[in-house]
């Protein structure tokens, strides 16, 4: 079977030989046609560098990217032409980045911005461009489209810039939607819209949503599939139900557990402890110096995924332990 | 629009005003009695007199600069000692050569620098931005007269390919008046294009790491309007501000390179006033030359809300 976005061991390193990022180390995952995959972590996990390497929009100068497999629909884009990526890129993977406030282009109107993305990739004329650039702004629920076309993006709000970054991601209607944090700078109210609009989006045209994110409640709410990244791999990936009712990584339980109410801000608390350094490639568990469940082996001994039930993996030697406390606190609060 | 435009011309008065005493009072800064400094070391007691009367040197300062007012105010900018013709004519009749120029240098250096500046900063470190570094040593190390020489000595001499001086007005065809301008032009637009060259470049280097270009990136857009249409019209401040600032010194290379490829321009008409001492025609060219830059100044901050629908007037 073959899935829409199929990553195999991608590496990510920035710099050279003397001062080196491993940022992205060895990750894996499959994402499906109609499906959301949220990817997690702490800021500085790898997350925006492994979608960024995904679209191939890391720097040319200064990033190495390696992989065994970076196919999508089949088609390897280790080896695409810069030209074919430009195809691809808007066309068939789309991205919205996390801030919309820097992310539109200041010097052009939004109307021009989003027909842009039409004219790059059909053969069609500037008023049929215009035209579904305003239709895209009514899907979006831009009240007023017809005048907003015309307008700068600093004559809008940060709300309505995330709405036309959409907007103009999906003119085209893609396969694959990669949504870097893309509602981390709005506000509560304006982030839910958002969030349902692209979920609706996703049913309609059965796009699948590679969507990344600071935010549990946000995960809870989107996602069928979750991949947990701590210092540049995945720990944990799953179902996200098989994730959330049985964590099975040391560092997942603490973000579970870290994870305020729903009622209150849904933000991910970080965990008490220092950020690993990056700067050399490791093979035993890095969070294994924060970690409650750590034993000597664990930053002794390399560590290997673990399959645990279906399409459920971790990479923790001591995922027993991890889901016999979980298991104790469901119980507690029983 | 026109409100600001009647706002910014309203600014603009008190610079010309200060402009005005200043170029009056040029004269009677300097120590000594100025007549003797319009009139040489050498002059006789009789040729001062004849200065004095002339420039009205006898009566009292107040005087004399409404006298210099009414004047200005009729557009009259007084004769010339030595051929006792108008300066403002004068002037009039020397434009064209010096338009001629400074549209010539201004078309090389933008169309030149202005993509020298981009590629430098889409491959920073690469070979076109060592090849701006280099024109900037030698753009603003070495002297007008120097390049002039030496292009003349190459294309003129020893390739026969352009004349060696000279001015051939509009009136005997388009092709000759810029075939003999392709050197002066050249020569002036070298500094200018270094200046021109590195301000782009570092607005870009700036601009191609701002989000919004990613975002371009991502949309598919190629090489070619990522570079034009996303990046250069957000440096468009930046480069119209040095372009605008390029035509300042330009005017001051008009005056050597006009002596140097013996265009009879303004520049010329200048150096040859300041050897005879032809006070007049010196006051008139600085007027000239102050309202020039104080007109193109406005016409760059008009221009910036081209660039950037974040200013509006
Ligand atoms: N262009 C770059 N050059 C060097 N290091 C980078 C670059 N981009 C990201 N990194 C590093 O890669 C690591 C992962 O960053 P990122 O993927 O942005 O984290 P996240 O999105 O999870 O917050 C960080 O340590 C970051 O400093
Ligand atoms: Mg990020």
């Amino acid at each position: 079977m073959s899935a829409l976005l199929h990553v195999e061991n991608l590496s990510v390193t920035f710099g050279s030989a003397d001062r080196r990022t491993h940022a992205v180390s060895d990750v894996s995952f499959t994402l499906e046609a109609g499906r959301t995959l949220c990817l997690v972590g702490e800021s500085g996990s790898g997350k925006s560098v492994t979608s960024m390497a995904v679209m191939g929009l890391l720097p040319a100068r200064g990033a190495t990217v390696e992989a065994r497999r970076l196919a999508f629909a089949g088609e390897d884009l280790r080896t695409a032409t810069p030209a074919r990526l430009a195809q691809l890129r808007g066309k068939e993977i789309s991205m919205i980045f996390q801030d919309p406030m820097s992310s539109l282009n200041p010097a052009l109107t939004i109307g021009y911005q989003i027909a842009e993305a039409v004219r790059l990739h059909e053969p069609v004329s500037r008023a049929e461009a215009r035209r579904r650039a305003l239709d895209m702004l009514d899907r979006m629920r831009i009240p007023d489209a017809r005048r907003r076309l015309d307008q700068y993006p600093h004559q809008m709000s940060g709300g309505m810039r995330q709405r036309v970054m959409i907007a103009m991601a999906l003119a085209c209607n893609p396969k694959l939607l990669i949504a870097d944090e893309p509602t981390t700078a709005l506000d509560v109210t304006v982030q839910a819209q958002i969030l349902s609009l692209m979920d609706e989006l996703k049913r309609d045209m059965g796009m699948a949503i590679l969507l990344i994110t600071h935010d549990l409640g946000v995960v809870a709410e989107m996602a069928d599939e979750v991949a947990v990244m701590y210092a540049g791999r995945i720990v944990e990936r799953g179902p996200v139900t098989a994730v959330f009712d049985r964590p099975s990584h040391g560092y997942t339980h603490g973000l579970l557990g870290a994870k305020p109410r729903r009622s209150s801000s849904e933000r991910l608390l970080e965990l008490p402890g220092g950020v690993p350094r990056l700067d050399r490639h490791v093979e035993t568990c890095a969070f294994a110096p924060r970690c409650r469940f750590a034993e000597t082996a664990c930053s002794q001994e390399p560590v290997a995924p673990i399959a645990f039930d279906a399409g459920h993996m971790g990479l923790c030697r001591r995922h027993a332990a991890v889901r016999a406390a979980v298991a104790m606190q469901v119980d507690h609060h029983a | 629009m026109f409100r600001y435009i009647a706002l910014r011309l309203l600014t603009a008065l008190p610079i010309v005003a200060f402009v005005v005493v200043f170029i009056f009072l040029m004269l009677h800064l300097a120590p000594g009695d100025p007549a003797a400094l319009v009139a040489g070391d050498n002059a006789t007691p009789q040729q001062l007199e004849a200065i004095r009367a002339r420039l009205h040197l006898d009566r009292p300062l107040a005087s004399q600069f409404w006298l210099w007012l009414v004047q200005l105010s009729q557009f009259d900018l007084g004769q010339s000692i030595f051929s006792n013709q108008p300066v403002a004519a004068l002037i009039l009749k020397r434009i064209e050569p010096t338009l001629m120029l400074a549209i010539c240098t201004m078309t090389i250096t933008v169309l030149f620098a202005v993509p020298l500046g981009v590629l430098a900063a889409w491959r920073s470190g690469g070979g076109v931005d060592r090849f701006v570094m280099g024109l900037s040593v030698v753009g603003f190390s070495v002297p007008v007269f120097v390049v002039a020489y030496s292009l003349v000595w190459v294309f003129s001499i020893k390739l026969g390919w352009l004349p060696v001086q000279g001015y051939k007005p509009l009136a005997e065809g388009i092709w000759e008046c810029l075939r003999g301008l392709v050197l002066p032009s050249i020569t002036l637009s070298l500094g200018l294009s270094a200046l021109v060259a590195r301000v782009t470049r570092s607005a870009m280097l700036e601009i191609l790491s701002e989000d919004y270009m990613r975002t371009a990136r991502a949309k598919g857009a190629g090489l070619m309007r990522l570079l034009v249409v996303h990046a250069l019209k957000n440096a468009g401040v930046p480069v119209m501000t040095v372009v605008g600032i390029s035509f300042a010194v330009l005017l001051g290379g008009v005056v050597v390179t006009e002596s140097i490829f013996t265009i009879p321009g303004i520049g010329r008409l200048t150096v040859d006033a300041i050897q005879q001492r032809d006070y007049p025609i010196v006051q008139g060219v600085m007027l000239f030359f102050s309202l020039v830059l104080i007109a193109v100044n406005l016409l760059v901050d008009l221009s910036y809300a081209l660039f950037d629908p974040r200013i509006r007037y």
